[in-house]
């Protein structure tokens, strides 16, 4: 059997299957909107959890997290995992909440609760944008980049376009059928194979690499600094992302609408545990991979350092089991992709469309799953020959989104908010990360407004200060 | 707020016990009292990482507890 048709038994096995579990769950439902981008609020503790995971972890888990953590050593680890287990503490303090709001009032999108709980359109809107306008370019990267690790899986037996069309076509064939309810269920599968995957790589690497003492013991000789933290990162920069993650995960549209399709806020109050029992060893594997890369292949560029775990599998592997562990990062890729889809869908026909026009909900519903083809062929149509902007805007997502993280802990839990104080700190913080972003293309972003943070830190504060010194001023004035 | 009446929000903030626990634990996860630490655990797994594995299990445990009580 040729390598290459290897590789396509193996993706035609997966591809199978997640259309089979999207068929199987879309059978499990029922025709309605509800249904569509909520899953009828039906989900289980166990998939609920898989699917928050799955959702969050995308191909930048499988393939960029080694690249990092091989240029970056050890320290990479440290970057990530604990502020992606404080996620568990997002998930409950902000999830159950939201669930319990989205339940009672029947909210299907993030601005939909802005909307409801602020009484601001505008508000709700402002939010809805900033979500659309650092989603929609990162949807836009996804097929991109798995159309590449498909055209070198292959080794160009599929080109890196025709490639994302296929992914992009499985992925909207389960999405059409069953929306939501096909995406949390096909998380389950490509959550599991992407852990199990990810386990069995660091097993048959480590083991060509001699076993891992010997591969560490070789590593602390020729690179001891990538067991080091002095001399890689600061603890300001450590700290920042330690408190990042748990502000700007939640606020991802893919993640926030998953609070709203729990069975019960006792599968939310799961989820947040399970968390960081998950993470913290789920996250050793790829660093472990891009550390120990170091050895085989010395003074990669950064470009070809992304590639180091396809690198590693195929020295030490054979190319069965390289295919099989890379279908892993097409199911990062697809688990992610699938939900921001169906994410961006439901807010542009909920929270544009329906606003402002009259729609029954059996139109809203058919408007959704067109929407959702129409989405995927924007983001194969940005794939064909990405331009440079979609990939400075994806650099900027984070700290974009993070902007809001003020606005919705505040109308979750602060009774003196002000809707004009919130759409004031999301202008200002959106302001910032622009002005950071120019400054960084230039001179570089001044030292006295980041003092060695992140600049996403001092940009959610001066967020913050402003929607509560606004709400205050304003609430001040209605008094008098 | 400006317009809509919230029949459920806003919701109860966590205890003064369990905000300490968690701001502990963050803390904690800084470890610069050993942030130039060279030294491995099996030749192959720094301390510093074996450290923030056990807090994030501990963090685990404190939400599992803490998720049992908390009523927002």
């Amino acid at each position: 059997m040729s390598p290459t048709l290897i590789v396509l038994a193996v993706l035609a096995l997966y591809l199978t299957g997640s259309l089979c579990v999207g068929w199987w769950s879309w059978r499990q439902g029922t025709a309605t909107l509800d249904d569509y981008f909520v899953a009828s609020r039906r989900i289980s503790p166990l998939v609920l959890f898989c699917t928050l995971a799955a959702t969050n972890f995308s191909a930048f888990f499988f393939l960029g997290f080694a690249g990092a953590s091989y240029r970056l050593g050890w320290s990479f680890y440290g970057l990530m995992a604990f502020g992606t287990s404080l996620v568990g503490l997002s998930i409950l303090l902000l999830g159950v909440p939201i669930y319990k709001l989205g339940k009672a009032k029947g909210y299907l999108t993030p601005p939909e609760l802005i909307t409801g709980e602020s009484g601001s359109q505008m508000l709700g809107w402002l939010y809805g944008a900033v979500l659309v306008i650092f989603t929609l370019p990162y949807l836009a990267v996804q097929p991109y980049g798995a159309g590449i690790v498909l055209e070198s899986l292959t080794n160009g037996g599929i080109d890196g376009f025709h490639g994302a069309v296929l992914l992009t076509g499985v992925m909207l064939i389960y999405i059409w059928l069953g929306g939501m309810r096909s995406s949390a269920w096909t998380d389950l599968l490509q959550g599991c194979l992407m852990l199990g995957l990810m386990l069995s790589a660091v097993l048959v690497v480590m083991q060509g690499l001699g076993g891992f003492s010997t591969a560490g013991g070789d590593l602390a000789t020729a690179h001891p600094q990538k067991f080091m933290r002095e001399g890689a990162v600061t603890w300001q920069v450590w700290l920042s992302y330690t408190l990042l993650w748990p502000m700007v995960v939640p606020m991802f549209p893919q993640l926030f609408s998953r609070f709203y399709i729990a069975e019960s806020d006792k599968a939310l109050r799961t989820a947040a545990w399970l968390y960081p029992t998950i993470v913290p060893l789920l996250f050793l594997a790829p660093v472990l991979l891009g550390v120990s890369g170091n050895l085989d292949f010395p003074e990669l560029a950064k470009a070809e350092s992304d590639s180091i775990v396809p690198m590693l599998l195929l020295e030490h592997a054979p190319l069965w089991l390289a295919a099989l562990v890379m279908t892993g990062a097409l199911a990062a890729f697809m688990s992610t992709a699938d939900s921001q889809l169906l994410a961006m869908s439901s807010i542009l026909t909920r929270d544009i469309v329906a606003s402002v026009t009259e729609l029954k909900e059996d139109e809203q519903y058919s408007l959704g799953r067109w929407l959702v083809v129409a989405l995927a062929i924007v983001g194969l149509a940005l794939a064909y020959d990405p331009p440079d902007t979609i990939f400075n805007v994806v650099s900027q997502a984070f700290t974009g989104l993070a902007v809001l993280f003020p606005t919705t802990v505040a109308l979750l839990w602060w009774r003196h908010t002000r809707s004009e104080a919130c759409i004031a700190s999301i202008l200002t913080g959106e302001t910032l990360v622009a002005w950071t972003y120019l400054a960084a293309q230039g001179g570089g972003i001044p030292e006295w407004f980041t003092q060695g943070f992140h600049p996403s830190m001092p940009i959610i504060f001066l967020s913050a200060v402003i929607l509560i010194a606004g709400s205050l001023l304003l609430g001040k004035d209605s008094e008098t | 707020m400006t317009g809509a009446e919230r029949e459920l929000g806003p919701f109860r903030l966590p205890s003064l016990r369990w905000t300490g626990i968690f701001v502990l634990l963050t803390l904690l996860s800084l470890d610069v009292w050993a942030w130039d630490s060279k030294a491995v655990i099996g030749d192959w797994l720094p301390v510093w990482v074996f450290h923030l594995l056990v807090l994030q299990f501990t963090l685990a445990f404190a939400l599992w507890r803490f998720a049992q009580e908390w009523k927002p």
